[in-house]
């Protein structure tokens, strides 16, 4: 896209109208801006980037087809989210109900490395490098409560596990996190 | 100041933009009811042509026109675009959220003003449709 | 799989309230108020905590997509592949304007429109068929167009057509931004003046 291009500095709101309309230029900017972000959380929520790449591809053409469904357009982004983790969660319960779960967390496993030495100067780096670290069930409920803010009941309901097992989990990874960020107080 | 006030007065400027011939009855992107509403209009109103549409708390501005070879095209319907968003920003209060002008026709080609050169420009005997 | 177990994690003192309670609570704005809750040094210093994390998991994932040039973007492409095709009927050509508010175009019909009509005023031709190849709402990508015409009794075709090539790119080039990679002109008849 030409670095010239006015609609790289128009707002959210704007572009979201626009492509409302079918004007696919304007999405596309919407595309490349949200889409990094939404890639991370999708490769995060399912443990793998080949995955998470048709997920927020899948996501972001929902998204264009159901655009008139957005009442508010300032809001693209949070709706966004929403239909990712639907999606995402989606994979999920599909990878569960074929056993594949044992072979996919092991992957997840070895793609990070816990040991990687990271020299951590902001803080933000530091808690991205805590998710990282955080056991994939522990993570996904964890993402799922504060960055979707689906409630106890409906992860639980989502994950297919108990209101005390996702319980427990978010006291783990709430806990595992609060005492890694403890050091940047 | 009512839509169709709206409509009318933002009819009205930009029939008298340079390089304007003419303003069309837009076809909003809505339902055939919208449709049939935008043609009841042009028959019975043929001032008020450009599309006035609230969706929530967005206002969208939508005219269709035909432009003159007199004048390059892309720079009418930008002073169009520009017209139409000072009005609406101005007699509203509110700026308008999306303002949308689709050039339909480009009309006066082989008049006077003529970009070819040292040709007859004139037309030839028989033009089969 | 260890992890998931039902053991209860023994909860912090938390004066009566659970974590997810707090956390419905935060959710809610904190409000309306609750004065126990607020009242109570160990909830409040669990709900800052808990305010803390969510912003930091927020903030990390945002800060981590900023820091990371897209690897690749093909999913983008592969996205506006599928976008452009569903919406190819009645394609319009964009006229840019720095204004984001301001989206202006002309149809396909009156890029056609324009094209013939430059065609029969130029004398010696008249013209069929114009069609425009190419993505025409993609600026900048290269459009062919391609038209048919009759040619008058007697004209040289060759001359004719180069005439014409140039007096459609120059029509195009004065009303559209169009990047035009290449005209055809096919004559496939003949007329008598």
């Amino acid at each position: 896209m030409d670095h010239d291009d006015p609609l790289l500095r128009a707002e959210d709101a704007t572009l979201v109208v626009r492509a409302a309309e079918a004007d696919v230029r304007a999405f596309e900017v919407l595309a490349r801006r949200h889409g990094p972000v939404m890639r991370l959380y999708a490769e995060q929520m399912l443990g793998s980037n080949v995955e998470s790449d048709d997920v927020v591809q899948d996501s972001f053409l929902t998204g264009w087809r159901r655009l008139s469904d957005l009442n508010d357009p300032a809001r693209f982004r949070p709706w966004m989210m929403q239909i990712v983790t639907r999606k995402a969660l989606d994979r999920l319960r599909r990878r569960r109900h074929h056993d594949d779960v044992d072979t996919v967390q092991h992957q997840a496993d070895v793609a990070r490395q816990p040991e990687r030495i990271v020299e951590t100067r902001m803080q933000l780096d530091a808690m991205w490098t805590a998710l990282d670290r955080l056991p994939a069930d522990q993570r996904r409920c964890w993402l799922l409560r504060e960055t979707a803010g689906y409630s106890y009941q409906q992860i639980a309901d989502e994950l297919e596990l108990p209101v005390s097992t996702v319980r427990g989990l978010l006291a783990r990874a709430r806990r595992f996190l609060t005492v890694e960020m403890e050091a940047w107080r | 100041m009512s839509d169709e006030a709206l409509s009318r007065a933002l009819t009205d400027r930009i029939r008298s933009v340079p390089g304007v011939t003419g303003v069309y009855p837009t076809r909003p992107i809505v339902h055939a009811a919208a449709e049939a509403v935008a043609s009841t209009f042009a028959l019975q109103e043929p001032d008020v042509l450009v599309d006035v549409h609230r969706d929530g708390s967005a206002l969208r501005i939508g005219a269709g026109i035909a432009v003159d070879d007199a004048r390059p095209a892309p720079e009418t319907v930008r002073e169009v675009g520009e017209r139409i968003r000072d009005l609406v920003d101005e007699r509203t209060g509110a700026p308008a959220d999306l303002v949308e002008v689709t050039i339909r026709l480009v009309e006066g080609i082989g008049g006077p003003v003529d970009e070819s050169a040292g040709h007859d420009a004139g037309e030839p005997a028989a033009t089969p449709g | 799989m260890s992890d998931i177990d039902d053991v209860p994690v023994p909860e912090d003192d938390l004066d009566g309230h659970t974590m997810e309670e707090l956390a419905e609570y935060l959710d809610r704005g904190r409000s309306p108020r609750d004065p126990a809750i607020e009242g109570s040094a160990s909830c409040r210093l669990a709900l800052s905590n808990m305010e803390r994390l969510r912003e930091l998991s927020l903030g990390a994932l945002q800060y981590r997509a900023d820091a990371e040039p897209d690897r690749e973007t093909d999913w983008v492409d592969r996205l506006l592949a599928t976008i452009r095709a569903e919406v190819r009927p009645g394609r319009d050509v964009p006229v840019p304007h720095p204004d984001p508010r301001l989206r202006l175009s002309m149809t396909e019909a009156a890029v056609r429109g324009l094209v013939r009509r430059t065609g029969d005023t130029m004398g010696g031709v008249v013209m069929g068929s114009c069609t425009l190849d190419g993505e025409l709402g993609d600026p900048g990508a290269p459009v062919h167009v391609r038209v048919t015409a009759g040619l008058v009794y007697g004209a040289p075709a060759e001359e004719t057509a180069d005439r014409l090539r140039v007096r459609i790119a120059a029509a195009l080039a004065r009303h559209t931004t169009l990047t035009v990679a290449s005209v055809d002109v096919v004559f496939d008849d003949v007329y008598l003046p």
